[in-house]
């Protein structure tokens, strides 16, 4: 009982670290315009995917090959931002967010498309023989997702906080008219937290899919899951993207291994639900104070 | 320095401006006055790039700017503090200040910024006491005195305020006007847009009249001052 409490554990906090990558995707985008992107989720599925063409068709080597898939997925960032958001810019947030659904039906169509709907998987990072860690046996892939989770979310805090571009990309998120009126391209700002959204999806991608199977449309619960861990941690925290992950996916899975797996995919919408009406803000969340 | 001729701006069917012309001088402090609506805003934001405006010429150190976007009308100089101040709440003041001089990259305008930022801390000591407190705990004649300052560590040359007297206790009035008063002295350049046309009057060399989105009058400030019209309409005095 008690290896299987640790078992669930640490399988939670890999996927927890999944889900806070992408709820820092979220809060990358909520960071730099106030609008939710609900194509987040489909980022993931295209890292994923042109990473599986990258080895098997193109037989790139391994980093490389999630160099370019990073680098692919953050052009279809921009694109987005280009081609979306950006001719609608002075429209409500509402109808933004509207787009960035149409934006994600429009994605999963051409994975479907260019990939088609079978389902596809990547190979582990380091291999596949568990590790022992406090009588969990885990997969080398887990630690590389929390730790990859760990340096970007680093990173991540460091460039908000000390970047020319960090810092104006909060001065367009918290006033776009005062971020122009001090030379700020508001354009380029948001656009760029558009390319950083998708990087950060397809790493996302590339790490969890190894230890899932990969199909057009998982982004759509995995999207939601990212979203509700964000909002549990407080919506566009950096900080509370990570522990709302994190405590999302511990509760899954202790859910789903000492109740019952039927729950798994519920928990985290009841989560969601449960904060919105209890507590908007999330856990670290300040309001209207600080978000970054 | 600028000179604008001719300038129209419609929010759709409303004409805000009617064909203002508007000229100012390097070293010169030009106060526009005006009632509330009467298009002052209008014309800073048509200047800055922030409302489009469809008819007439914008000529800013000598470049047309019309139809700039306004990151890049910042880059030639003309800073403009919004009326409202428009400061970054959650970010501390020393991150407020920084952003001001956002566009000075290289390190040799680095330095230049920090030699702006001491001046800008000499000219606000309070500042200097709340560098690490959020923006958005300062009073409102210290958000004022903020968002001028951060507009000063730019590469300004024109400073355009819009009413950064509103809202604020006569006392701190006094002493932003002072400062504006000094910024000249040091060189500056200053487009003053004001409500409280008295002291705007007191401080400026000359000034425009704004009503329904026409300049109805100008001249030296100190001839508005004297003129029985302004005085009547602007100055709460009785006619005679
Ligand atoms: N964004 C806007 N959309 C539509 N009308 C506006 C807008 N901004 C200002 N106006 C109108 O334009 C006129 C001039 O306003 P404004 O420039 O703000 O005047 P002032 O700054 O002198 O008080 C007013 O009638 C105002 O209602
Ligand atoms: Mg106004």
């Amino acid at each position: 009982m008690e290896n299987n409490l640790s078992q669930f554990f640490f399988s939670g906090i890999a996927t927890g670290a999944i889900y806070a990558l992408i709820a820092l995707g979220f809060c990358i985008i909520e960071n730099s315009t106030k609008i939710v992107n609900f194509a987040q989720g489909d980022f993931l599925t295209l890292g994923g995917m042109f990473m599986f063409t990258l080895l098997h068709a193109l037989h790139v080597p391994l980093i490389l090959a999630v160099l370019l898939a990073i680098g692919a997925t953050a052009l279809v960032g921009v694109a987005m931002e280009r081609f979306t958001i950006r001719p609608a810019r002075s429209k409500e947030t509402v109808i933004l967010v509207f787009i960035t659904i149409g934006a994600s039906i429009f994605i999963r169509g051409a994975i479907k498309i260019l990939w088609g709907k079978s389902p596809k998987s990547l190979p582990y990072f380091s291999g596949d023989n568990p590790v022992g860690i406090l009588g969990a046996r885990i997969l080398p892939q887990s630690l590389w997702i929390v730790a990859v989770t760990i340096l970007v979310f680093l990173i991540l805090n460091y460039f908000y906080r000390n970047t020319r571009y960090g810092k104006a990309m909060r001065a367009v998120a918290y006033d776009r008219r005062a971020a122009a009126l001090l030379g700020i391209n508001v354009e380029k700002m948001v656009m760029l937290s558009f390319a950083l959204a998708g990087g950060m999806g397809a790493i996302a991608g590339v790490l969890i899919i190894p230890i899932t199977t990969m199909t057009f449309d998982m982004g759509v619960v995995l999207g939601l899951k990212g979203f509700a861990a964000a909002v549990l941690g407080g919506y566009g925290n950096v900080m509370g993207a990570v522990v709302g992950g994190l405590l999302l996916g511990v509760m899954e899975s202790l859910g789903a291994g000492l109740v019952s797996s039927t729950f798994k995919d519920v928990i985290a919408f009841v989560i969601l639900l449960l904060v919105l009406f209890i507590r908007p803000r999330g856990i670290l969340g300040r309001g209207e104070g600080e978000r970054v | 320095m600028l000179s604008v001729k001719g300038l129209h701006v419609y929010y759709g069917g409303l004409h805000a401006l009617k064909g203002v012309d508007l000229e100012v001088k390097k070293g010169e402090i030009v106060a526009i006055i005006g009632r509330n609506g009467a298009g002052k805003t209008t014309l800073l934001n048509a200047l800055s790039g922030l409302v489009k405006a469809q008819k007439g010429t914008i000529t800013f150190t000598s470049r047309d700017i019309r139809g700039l976007k306004p990151h890049q009308i910042v880059e030639l100089g003309l800073y403009q503090v919004p009326e409202g101040r428009l400061i970054f709440a959650p970010l501390t003041v020393l991150e407020n200040l920084e952003l001001g001089s956002y566009l000075r990259n290289s390190p040799e305008e680095k330095r230049r910024a920090r030699e702006d930022l001491e001046y800008v801390l000499e000219l606000f000591p309070i500042l200097k006491e709340r560098l690490h407190q959020q923006a958005g705990t300062l009073s409102g004649g210290e958000q004022q005195m903020l968002a001028i300052g951060r507009a000063l560590v730019g590469k300004t040359r024109l400073l355009a305020l819009d009413e950064p007297s509103l809202g604020l206790a006569p006392m701190i009035v006094k002493e932003i006007f002072q400062i504006i008063l000094r910024l000249r002295e040091d060189g500056g350049t200053i487009l003053l847009v004001e409500q409280n046309a008295r002291a705007a009057l007191s401080i400026s060399d000359r000034a425009y009249v704004m009503e329904a989105g026409r300049v109805i009058m100008e001249g030296p400030s100190r001839e508005l001052l004297d003129r029985e019209e302004v005085q009547r309409a602007y100055l709460g005095k009785k006619g005679r």
